[in-house]
């Protein structure tokens, strides 16, 4: 007979953890040699064992009692940790997607706000507004008071109100200003930097 | 390990509230089990139980295979319990002996029966207890999760080679223990 095989291999064996070519030279030795098949039912009752007391509660929490108690105070811990998760890192919900239904009715009431918001303003604040949008688009950064035939504009040069063909320059020397800015209001400001000193010094006009 | 009878099959993820709950009920028996066998003791499996829940509540939307939620808290649970191990780098047992016994019997158990059941499991405590915890993991998973090799290898961080060492040797010592002290 040839000699008994090494327990670690025995071990296993029971459990198919051997390769195919092992597992046959084991399964030989072990019709032949009873020490060995002893070896071996040994190591399978040790995992049925270890499984049966696996599935058994510790000692301490073993009646159903205990363990109920136990599971409940367990229970309330997780919703405490998952409430406090929850403050420190709301969990992502999935987004909320509209149907085209709904975008295409919010669209819609959006549209017929808008309308009436403009309609219901004023003509000679409409008829500005869209004068300024019109030089806005343009690029022109003037805003015109016609109605009083006076023209805020600001220049490359500084302010200019014209009036009636007059034209009045508000400007600092020869200093070019640092930004021009208009208002949909009727103002016009220029903000110019005095190189030497750093101080900045802010032009406004409003027409009235 | 295969998803027990009767457990709830989930729809979707995230759970609600109630389903939650039920998730929590139908396996916090089978995790507090795996945990503890792991660490070796109550308090520490307890804290580890709730630890385990609560990550896999908040990471939920990572499950993919609703099918295998069983599964996917098992390891979830294992890996929390390896990872617990890793930090505090011991393993306590002094909580089994600290705990009182109830004096419990199973249904047509008469009292010799149950201090031969008591004795016997305290024995296969005591003899777990020798192993180290990589060794006693790795049995566990194999013997009682019936998780393959390299499903074990890959929770435990290690080669294939590696974790059947881990079991050869478990058994050999678990063996050797309870010859010992029959």
């Amino acid at each position: 007979m040839t000699a008994h095989v090494a327990e670690t291999n025995l071990a296993l064996y029971v459990s198919g953890d051997v390769s195919l070519w092992r597992s046959a030279l084991v399964s030989l030795h072990l019709a032949q040699c009873s020490r060995c098949r002893n070896r071996a039912d040994a190591y399978r009752s040790d995992r049925t064992q270890i499984q049966r007391i696996a599935s058994e509660m510790p000692v301490g929490v073993e009646s159903e009692p205990d363990w109920d108690r136990l599971a409940m105070e367990m229970t309330a811990n997780i919703r405490v940790g998952l409430a406090a998760g929850e403050c420190v890192a709301p969990r992502r919900r999935k987004p909320v997607t509209l149907g085209w239904r709904p975008a295409a009715a919010m669209a819609g009431l959006v549209v017929v706000l808008a309308s009436a918001w403009w309609l219901n303003m004023p003509p000679s604040t409409t008829q500005a507004l869209g004068r300024a949008m019109t030089a806005i688009w343009h690029g022109h950064g003037s805003v015109m008071q016609e109605e009083r035939g006076l023209v805020v504009e600001a220049t490359s040069s500084g302010i200019e109100l014209r009036e009636n063909g007059g034209t009045l320059g508000v400007s600092q020397g020869a200093a070019r200003p640092l930004a021009v800015s208009v208002s949909v209001q009727g103002s016009a400001s220029a903000r110019y930097i005095n190189a030497d000193t750093g101080q900045m010094t802010i032009t406004s006009v409003y027409a009235q | 390990m295969s998803e027990a009878p009767g457990f709830t099959r989930y729809d979707a993820v995230p759970l609600t509230s109630e389903q939650e709950t039920r998730f929590v009920s139908e396996n916090m028996r089978r995790v507090f089990l795996l945990i503890y066998r792991i660490v070796g003791n109550v308090p520490d499996a307890q804290d580890l139980t709730q630890e385990a829940f609560i990550k896999a509540l908040q990471r939920q939307d990572q499950l993919k295979d609703l099918d295998k939620a069983a599964h996917w808290l098992s390891r979830i649970a294992s890996n929390t319990a390896i990872d617990f191990l890793r930090r505090s780098g011991r393993v306590s047992f002094s909580g089994i002996d600290e705990m009182p016994e109830p004096f419990v019997s199973a249904p047509g158990e008469n009292p010799e029966q149950l201090v031969l059941r008591s004795e016997h499991r305290e024995h296969l405590e005591n003899a777990l207890g020798v192993l180290t915890h990589r060794e006693r993991t790795a049995l566990l998973l194999r013997d009682v999760e019936g998780l393959p090799a390299e499903e074990v290898a890959a929770r435990l961080n290690c080669s294939k080679a590696t974790v059947r060492s881990h079991i050869a040797n478990g058994r050999v010592k678990l063996r050797k223990f309870l010859e010992r002290k029959a």
